[in-house]
C-alpha cells in the first residue's frame, strides 16, 4: 500500500498545474475527435471528461506502481518528482503503445456515432472538454476539488453551456451531484445513453451489465441501459449483485493499493462469469480493471454498434 | 484507555460529514464492505461517535483502502452514511496533513 | 339435570359412558395411534360408545357428544384431548346443552401428557391407560350443583394511584359502589413523583388530575386517604375489611408524601411531586369496617434505591436517581444551551441503565435480605431515553452518554425515544453485566468531577472513559413493602416477590383466591399505559362477577358425612383455609345430639387435606372422590392390551 498523502500530493500538484491528475498535456491526451466527422456547433455539449483518454495511462502506471508495492521501493513514490517523471506528462505518453490509444479512441468516436444516429443534437468542443477533477473528491481533497470544479464550471457557464452529455460515471456524479453543491453551477446532465433512440432486432443475444457503483447506486441509472439495449434486440442477463446492490470493481484503489484492487476485481469477476454471457462494461475504470482480471468485457458502446451493423 | 471527547464530532462536521451519530453499531456495513478489513467502517464511526481521535489518527492511511463504493451506505439501516462519513474523514485528515 | 330420571325410566344401574378420542389434528395422532386407543377402551364394559374425531372441539365434534347424550346412547361423558385447562369448560358446556348437568363430565389429557412428550407405542399405551382411568372415574360420577353465594355490591380498592383510581372509574361507570383504600395523603401514588411521562412525553400532572377530578367527583366513589388495612376476612362475594385511619406524621415519612401535607391545602388540586390531596387529613385515628364482594389490589411499587457506593451513589453529590433527576429538572427549569442541575452546569453526563434491575447470581450481591431483582423493571429504558431527549432537545450543549447492556424499547411508540436519541447525538456505550461501569473521582480530566470508566462491547470490548458533570442512575421498580398484606390475606408471591396472577396468559389479572383481582405494578413493572390496562382488565373482571349479584362456585369442596363423622376435629386442625372447616352440633335422626364438622363451600378450596386425616372417612370431596381416585389408579395399573 501507497501512502496516500504521497499519491495525493502528486495528483493534486498536477491537476492544480495542468488541469489534470496525470501531468499529460491535453494534446497529447485528447486527440479522439481528429480526422473525424462529429459536430462542432449545436445543442448539448459532449463532454467526456477525459477519462476513457486517461486509461491507457492509468493502466500503465498501476502496472508500474503494482510491482513497486510493499518493496523497498515504494517509499520512492513519496519523492513524487523522481517516480512521476516517467510516470506522468511525456515520459509517460512515450511509453505507452499507440495501439492502447486507439481501442479509447474508439470508444469515444462510437458513442459520438451513436448519439448522431439517435438524432441527438449536440456537439463537441475539444477546448471546453477538461477533467472534472472527480479523483481529487474521491481522495478526500476537497479544497483543491472545489479549486479546480470552479475552473471547469465557470468556464462552461462563461461558453454558455447549458446541456451536458457525459460518457462515464465518474464524470457524471461530479458534473450532476457535485458541481451544483460545490460550486454553485448546475449544468441538464445526461449519459449518452439516456439518448439513445435506436431500434433493430440485430442484437439477439444475451449480455450481463456490469454496474458501476455511481450508476448502479449514486445515480440510480441501472434501469437505463438495459431498456435501451432491449430496443436493440439484447436481454440483459443479471449479475448476482446489480443495480442498487451492485459489487465494486475495486478500480478506485488502484492509486492506493493495486493489491486490494486485485483482490476485489478478482471477486466481481466471478460474480459476472457465474451468467455465462458476455460482460458489458460502461465505465473506462471498471473496463480496465475486469480486463486486467482476465475477463471478457466490452464497452457499452462497442456493443450498440455492433447491434447497429 | 480511551479518553471520550466530546466534540470531535462537530469538528468533523465542518468536513461534511455528521450522521456518524446515527449509527447504532449494527454492523451491516462492516459484513458488506468487500474490503473485509477489521470492522470496516463502523470502527471508525464509533470512534468519531465517542471522539478517539487519536484512534482515527492512529493508521490514517487505511481509510485511503475504502473505495467509495456506496454499498454501506446503501445498507445502512440508520441512514448513518458511512461512505460519506469516511470520506469526510479522509478530507479531515487530507485538511490536516496541509495544516502541519 | 335429568340423567338420573332416565336412567331410573330404562331401569339401568350401569352407567353408559361415552368416550371422545381427539386427533387434534395430528398434534394428538402424529404420535398416538389414536384409533388403537379407541379399540382397547372400548372393550371396557362401561363403555357405551368411543368415537374419535380431527377436532373434537370443532362444531361437529360437539354435536357428536350432545346427540349421544341426547339419544340415551351415554349418560357419561369422556373426552380425551388437550389440556383441560383449554376445553373442559368447552365440553361441560356441551354435556349442559345436551340438557344434562355438566358435572357427570370428566377429561383426560393425552395431549400435554402424552403426545407433546412421549413417542412410539408407549405413547399410545399411556394415552389408552389415562383415558381407562377417565373411564372408571366418569362411571362414579354424580351430577352436582354450583355453590352460589351471595355477592355484596361493592369493591374495595387497596390502593390510590394510578391502577387504583382507574379501577375504581371504570367499575364507578358500570354502577358499582367503589372505596379506594390509599395509605398516603395524597392520590396519585408513584406516578405524582414523575413529570413527563415515556413514550408519549404526557404530564402525569395532566394524566393524575383527570383521574383525581373523576375519582373525587363520583358519587359511586368513596376515598379513605392516611388508611391501612387491619383486617381481611371473608370470601369472594362477601370480603370483610378493617380498615385503620391515622393522622399523617408529616415529621418522619420517608417517602416525602406526609411531608408536602401544609395546613390549609386545598383539596382536589393537583400538587406537583405529592399528587392530589382528596381529602383533610384526619386529626385522630378512625377504624372503619368494609363491607365488598371484591376487591382489587392496586398497591403498586417501591422505587429501587441504589445501595451505598452503587456507582458512586451517596459517595459523590454528582450521582443521582433518574427519578431525582426529573424533579430537579422539574423544578429548577433552565433554558441554556446546557442544562443547569443543582445550579452546575452539565457540560456531558453519563445515564446507567439497569440499576436495580437485571442481577445476575454470582455477579450481582444480594441486599440485606438476601433478594436478588432478576427481573427487568421495563420502564427504565423509555424513561431515560425520554429523559435523555428533552435534555438534549432543550439544552444540545449538554451531552450524553448512555451506558446500558440492553435496550429494550419494546412498547408502541418507545423505539421511536430510540431513534430520536441517536438523531440527538446521544453517545450509547454498551457494557456486560459482568463489567459494569466504574464511577470515579479519580483521573477525571480538567474540572470534571467524575470519570465514568467502562469496557464498550461496541469498541470491541476497549475501556473508554467518559469525564461527566452528573451520573444519571436509571433505577428499576422493587415489589411494594406489603409484605402485611401479603400474610394477612395469604397473596401469592412470584420469585420477583411481586404478587402473582394465576396464569399469565390466560387469566392474568386473577388470583387462585376467588374475587380478589391484580392492578398495576403490584404485579410486575410496567408503565402507565400498561397499568392501565390492567387495571381496566381487574376492573371489568369484578363488575362481571358483581353484575349478577351472586356467585357460582365450583362444587369441587369438601362434604361430610354426617353419619359417619364422630367429630374428632382432626379434619379441622388439617384444614389449610381459615373458615372453611368448622365443628358444629347435628342431631341425628334418631334424636341422637353430636358435634360433627362443617364445611363453608365459598371458602374450601377443594384440597383435600381433610379427607387425607379423617379416620373415619367421613369427609370426602365433591367431584373427587377416594372412591373415584381408587377407581382411575385400578385402571392405570391394570392389564390391558
Amino acid at each position: 500500500m501507497y501512502d496516500p498523502k504521497d499519491i495525493i500530493d502528486l495528483l493534486a500538484d498536477n491537476v492544480a498545474k495542468t488541469r489534470n491528475p496525470f501531468g499529460i498535456s491535453k494534446y497529447w491526451l485528447n486527440g479522439w475527435w481528429k480526422k473525424f466527422d462529429i459536430p462542432r456547433q449545436g445543442g448539448s455539449l459532449l463532454f467526456t471528461g477525459l477519462m476513457y483518454q486517461f486509461m491507457p495511462y492509468i493502466e500503465k502506471t498501476t502496472a508500474y506502481l503494482e510491482s513497486y508495492e510493499d518493496s523497498k521501493w515504494a517509499g520512492y513514490a513519496r519523492y513524487g518528482k523522481l517516480v512521476p517523471k516517467t510516470l506522468t506528462s511525456l515520459g509517460l505518453a512515450a511509453i505507452t503503445p499507440l495501439d492502447e490509444k486507439l481501442k479509447f479512441t474508439n470508444i469515444l468516436r462510437n458513442i459520438s456515432t451513436i448519439l448522431t444516429k439517435s438524432g441527438v443534437d449536440f456537439h463537441y468542443d475539444p477546448s471546453l472538454d477538461d477533467y472534472s477533477g472527480i479523483l481529487l473528491y474521491d481522495l478526500g481533497a476537497q479544497d483543491e476539488f472545489v479549486r479546480h470544479a470552479k475552473y471547469v464550471a465557470e468556464k462552461l457557464k462563461a461558453k454558455g453551456v447549458k446541456k451536458i452529455i457525459t460518457v462515464d460515471p465518474h464524470t457524471t456524479y461530479a458534473l450532476k451531484i457535485l458541481f451544483p453543491k460545490y460550486t454553485g453551477i448546475s449544468f441538464e446532465v445526461k449519459t449518452y445513453f439516456e439518448l439513445i433512440n435506436l431500434h433493430s432486432k440485430n442484437g439477439c443475444h444475451q449480455v450481463t451489465l456490469h454496474d458501476p457503483c455511481f450508476y448502479g447506486r449514486y445515480l440510480e441509472l441501472s434501469d437505463v441501459p438495459v431498456k435501451a439495449l432491449g430496443k436493440l434486440g439484447v436481454e440483459c442477463v443479471p449479475a448476482r449483485n446489480s443495480g442498487l446492490y451492485t459489487s465494486c470493481c475495486g478500480g478506485p484503489a488502484e492509486s492506493i493499493s493495486p493489491k486490494l484492487s486485485a483482490e476485489i476485481v478478482e471477486r466481481r469477476v466471478a460474480e459476472l462469469q457465474e451468467t455465462g454471457k458476455q460482460i458489458i462494461a460502461m465505465c473506462p475504470i471498471c473496463l480496465g480493471n475486469l480486463r486486467k482480471a482476465g475477463a471478457d468485457v466490452e464497452d457499452l458502446s462497442s456493443l450498440i454498434m455492433k447491434c447497429m451493423e | 484507555m480511551l479518553l471520550v471527547k466530546p466534540d470531535f464530532a462537530e469538528e468533523l462536521a465542518a468536513h461534511g460529514s455528521d450522521t456518524a451519530m446515527e449509527c447504532f453499531n449494527c454492523g451491516t456495513c462492516a459484513a458488506i464492505c468487500p474490503l473485509i478489513y477489521e470492522h470496516f467502517p463502523r470502527r471508525m464511526l464509533r470512534y468519531i461517535q465517542l471522539g478517539a481521535k487519536e484512534k482515527i489518527l492512529e493508521e490514517p492511511a487505511e481509510l485511503w483502502r475504502c473505495l467509495h463504493c456506496g454499498l454501506c451506505t446503501q445498507t445502512c439501516p440508520r441512514g448513518a452514511d458511512p461512505g460519506e462519513v469516511i470520506l469526510g474523514l479522509k478530507r479531515y485528515v487530507t485538511a490536516n496533513w496541509r495544516k502541519s | 339435570m335429568g340423567d338420573d330420571m332416565k336412567n331410573e325410566a330404562t331401569g339401568e344401574k350401569q352407567r353408559k359412558v361415552g368416550v371422545y378420542i381427539c386427533y387434534c389434528g395430528g398434534n394428538i395422532s402424529d404420535h398416538v395411534y389414536v384409533e388403537k386407543v379407541r379399540e382397547s377402551v372400548e372393550k371396557m364394559p362401561l363403555v357405551s360408545v368411543a368415537r374419535t374425531n380431527m377436532f373434537m372441539c370443532s362444531d361437529p365434534g360437539q354435536e357428536m357428544i350432545m346427540e349421544d347424550l341426547k339419544s340415551g346412547a351415554v349418560d357419561r361423558v369422556v373426552v380425551a384431548s388437550c389440556a383441560p385447562s383449554l376445553h373442559q369448560t368447552t365440553f361441560r358446556n356441551a354435556v349442559k346443552r345436551a340438557g344434562f348437568n355438566p358435572y357427570i363430565y370428566e377429561h383426560a389429557n393425552i395431549r400435554e401428557h402424552v403426545s407433546w412428550v412421549h413417542n412410539g407405542d408407549s405413547a399410545t399405551e399411556k394415552a389408552a391407560r389415562l383415558v381407562s382411568a377417565a373411564v372408571a372415574k366418569a362411571n362414579l360420577l354424580e351430577p352436582l350443583e354450583p355453590i352460589r353465594v351471595d355477592a355484596i355490591a361493592h369493591a374495595a380498592v387497596i390502593g390510590g394511584g394510578m391502577a387504583g383510581m382507574k379501577a375504581a372509574t371504570d367499575l364507578a361507570d358500570k354502577g358499582v359502589k367503589v372505596t379506594i383504600i390509599e395509605k398516603s395523603p395524597f392520590l396519585g401514588g408513584n406516578v405524582a413523583k414523575l413529570d413527563r411521562l415515556a413514550p408519549s412525553n404526557t404530564k402525569a400532572a395532566d394524566l393524575l388530575t383527570s383521574l383525581a377530578t373523576n375519582v373525587l367527583a363520583n358519587p359511586l366513589i368513596t376515598v379513605h386517604s392516611c388508611s391501612t388495612v387491619q383486617s381481611y376476612e371473608g370470601y369472594v362475594g362477601n370480603f370483610k375489611l378493617g380498615i385503620k385511619k391515622c393522622p399523617p406524621d408529616t415529621g418522619t415519612d420517608k417517602d416525602g408524601c406526609s411531608r408536602n401535607v401544609t395546613s390549609g391545602m386545598k383539596t382536589g388540586a393537583y400538587i406537583p411531586f405529592a399528587g392530589v390531596l382528596p381529602d383533610a387529613p384526619p386529626s385522630s385515628e378512625e377504624n372503619i369496617t368494609i363491607d365488598a364482594g371484591v376487591i382489587i389490589l392496586a398497591t403498586g411499587f417501591k422505587p429501587y434505591t441504589p445501595r451505598n457506593g452503587e456507582y458512586g451513589y451517596s459517595d459523590y453529590p454528582e450521582v443521582i436517581t433518574l427519578p431525582e433527576l426529573i424533579q430537579l429538572m422539574a423544578t429548577g427549569k433552565n433554558s441554556g444551551d446546557r442544562l443547569v442541575v443543582n445550579g452546575r452546569e452539565i457540560r456531558s453526563m453519563a445515564m446507567i441503565h439497569c440499576v436495580g434491575s437485571r442481577h445476575i447470581p454470582g455477579i450481582h450481591t444480594e441486599d440485606e435480605a438476601g433478594n436478588l431483582n432478576e427481573y427487568c423493571s421495563r420502564t427504565c429504558c423509555a424513561a431515560t431515553l425520554n429523559a435523555a431527549n428533552n435534555i438534549k432537545e432543550a439544552h444540545p450543549g449538554t451531552s450524553i452518554y448512555e451506558f446500558y447492556r440492553d435496550i429494550r424499547t419494546y412498547g408502541r411508540g418507545q423505539e421511536e425515544l430510540y431513534s430520536r436519541a441517536s438523531k440527538n447525538k446521544v453517545v450509547f456505550i454498551r457494557f456486560e453485566a459482568d463489567a459494569g461501569p466504574e464511577v470515579t473521582s479519580k483521573e477525571a480530566p480538567g474540572d470534571y468531577p467524575l470519570l465514568v470508566r467502562a469496557k464498550d462491547t461496541l469498541t470491541f470490548g476497549e475501556e473508554v472513559a467518559v469525564p461527566v458533570d452528573l451520573v444519571v442512575l436509571a433505577t428499576g421498580m422493587e415489589p411494594a413493602a406489603i409484605s402485611d398484606l401479603v400474610t394477612m390475606m395469604k397473596l401469592p408471591v412470584g420469585a420477583d416477590r411481586f404478587l402473582q396472577e394465576v396464569h399469565p396468559k390466560l387469566r392474568p389479572v386473577e388470583l387462585p383466591k376467588a374475587g380478589i383481582y391484580l392492578a398495576g405494578t403490584c404485579q410486575a413493572p410496567m408503565d402507565t399505559g400498561e397499568v392501565s390496562n390492567a387495571a381496566g382488565a381487574a376492573a371489568a373482571k369484578a363488575a362481571s362477577l358483581l353484575g349478577k349479584g351472586h356467585v357460582d362456585l365450583d362444587p369441587f369442596v369438601a362434604s361430610v358425612d354426617a353419619d359417619k363423622c364422630k367429630g374428632t376435629g382432626e379434619c379441622v386442625k388439617a384444614c389449610l383455609v381459615e373458615g372453611a372447616l368448622g365443628m358444629a352440633d347435628y342431631e341425628t335422626e334418631d334424636g341422637e345430639k353430636k358435634q360433627i364438622a362443617r364445611v363453608e363451600p365459598a371458602m374450601c378450596t377443594g384440597c383435600g387435606a381433610c379427607v387425607a386425616v379423617c379416620p373415619d372417612n367421613a369427609i370426602d370431596i365433591s367431584g373427587w372422590t377416594l372412591e373415584q381416585y381408587e377407581a382411575m389408579v385400578d385402571w392405570i395399573v391394570a392389564d390391558i392390551k
